[in-house]
């Protein structure tokens, strides 16, 4: 007894030393499920959270215009005239889109939409450099769930991880730990694309043995992802290693979305 | 109030690096304040309330990051409590240590808790994280080691020489 009453500043680093090493090896892929009292906490943090959001967005926002002013002006006109002709491409497409419809009633075919969007904002990130992560300010009072598929109209941003009552977290397709299958457009090859930690890189690998991918290639969603619906863009093949005998292909792909810059999504529940 | 203002600050670098540095990152990085003050804390009141400090603020950066909980707690300690441990060692008067502090400081805690994460099964690539976060992150904290050191000092007259009290 005195020999521990004696020692106890060393006993109690270590036994404070394992404590910690156990926390960081039980969280090292995240927690998805919080406990009521950290969702608790979330969900008061977040109006503080969208107070500094709308902050800097009008900051950006008005430095943005400033900067900008001149080339905005013409971008204003060059749009105007696009808008006008988008219209009638509009109308085309409604159209054509009950034109659809009624040929699929007369083959018998069921259109069922199977996603509804919900827009929403980004209110937060990952405070740090490593791990990213965005927070946005619809949750389960939204009737948003773990695994709903986020996307922008460019592509991809990633899927739910974790929710509190008002807000959820969002694990990026950059993230480390994300991983989904996709299409290589030109030839249809099914592609997992994994996330490489870096924002504007993710990392393709083959799902077959013998597949062709080359630079420019474009990336989709595929059925058999599980996450997300299918045919949704992802990215463009920018660099193609076909490995030391040409048998390991991977190639890196860089993402749609401006995935630093994002600040409104969808949310597919 | 000295604690008080250091906790607040802790709060408003968290709050900041989680909005606003979020969208104005340069190279996309973004400061890591928490470090700054970790580290200036230290300098400014020693050894063990840097290394208090450091734990404390790494954990709840850490929780509020969602993984490797613990990992930021160990890498901002070891550079709080280094930091308090140096102060009386180097002359802290000088204009040149805030700064030089912040940036040695700040990058031995990026590959620490660099370390850590591989060490722990991330896929971080050790090079490539080096130069695209580690380095990088320790220049931009260096913008910030002055406003936030004249602020500590500033907070209760704190004294200037470095690690005095600690």
């Amino acid at each position: 007894m005195r020999w521990i009453m004696g020692r106890w500043p060393t006993l109690v680093t270590i036994l404070a030393a394992f404590v910690l090493i156990g926390l960081i090896y039980l969280t090292a892929d995240g927690r998805p499920q919080l406990s009521p009292w950290e969702r608790k906490i979330k969900d008061s943090i977040a109006p503080v959270y969208r107070v500094f959001s709308g902050l800097t967005d009008f900051t950006n926002h008005w430095v943005g215009v400033i900067r900008n002013y001149s080339r905005l002006q013409k971008e204003n006109e060059v749009l105007l005239q696009e808008i006008e002709w988008m219209k009638r491409r509009l109308d085309r497409v409604d159209q054509l889109e009950q034109e659809n419809a009624d040929l699929r009633a007369a083959l018998g075919f069921h259109f069922t939409r199977d996603h509804q969007p919900v827009a929403a904002e980004i209110v937060a990130r990952s405070p740090s450099n490593w791990f990213d992560k965005v927070v946005i300010n619809r949750g389960e009072g939204d009737g948003l769930k773990a695994g709903d598929a986020v996307v922008t109209p460019a592509g991809v941003v990633g899927r739910i991880y974790a929710t509190s009552n008002t807000t959820a977290e969002v694990m990026l397709i950059n993230d480390d730990r994300s991983a989904f299958g996709a299409t290589v457009v030109r030839t249809g090859d099914p592609v997992v694309i994994e996330g490489s930690g870096s924002l504007s890189e993710l990392r393709l690998k083959p799902l077959v043995k013998e597949i062709d991918v080359q630079t420019g290639d474009q990336i989709v969603t595929s059925a058999m992802s599980g996450i997300y619906p299918q045919g949704l863009p992802v990215g463009v093949v920018t660099a193609v290693d076909k490995g030391q005998y040409g048998i390991s292909i991977s190639a890196i792909v860089v993402p749609h979305v401006d995935l630093a810059r994002i600040g409104q999504v969808f949310v597919l529940k | 109030m000295k604690k008080l203002g250091i906790v607040l600050g802790l709060a408003a670098a968290l709050v900041l690096q989680s909005t606003f540095f979020s969208l104005w990152a340069w190279t996309g990085v973004k400061p890591d304040l928490v470090t700054v003050i970790v580290i200036l804390t230290g300098l400014l009141h020693g050894l063990a309330p840097g290394s208090l400090v450091g734990f404390l603020s790494g954990l709840v950066l850490d929780y509020a990051v969602g993984r490797l909980i613990g990992a930021g707690a160990v890498s901002k300690m070891l550079v709080g409590g280094l930091s308090g441990w140096l102060a009386p060692r180097i002359f802290g008067d000088h204009l040149a240590v805030p700064p030089l502090v912040v940036l040695v400081g700040t990058w031995l805690e990026q590959f620490v808790y660099l370390l850590l994460a591989k060490a722990f099964g991330s896929n971080l690539p050790l090079s490539k994280g080096f130069w695209t976060v580690v380095l990088p992150v320790g220049l931009v904290n260096v913008v910030f080691a002055f406003p936030i050191y004249y602020a500590l000092v500033a907070l209760g007259q704190i004294p200037r020489q470095g690690g005095l009290e600690g």
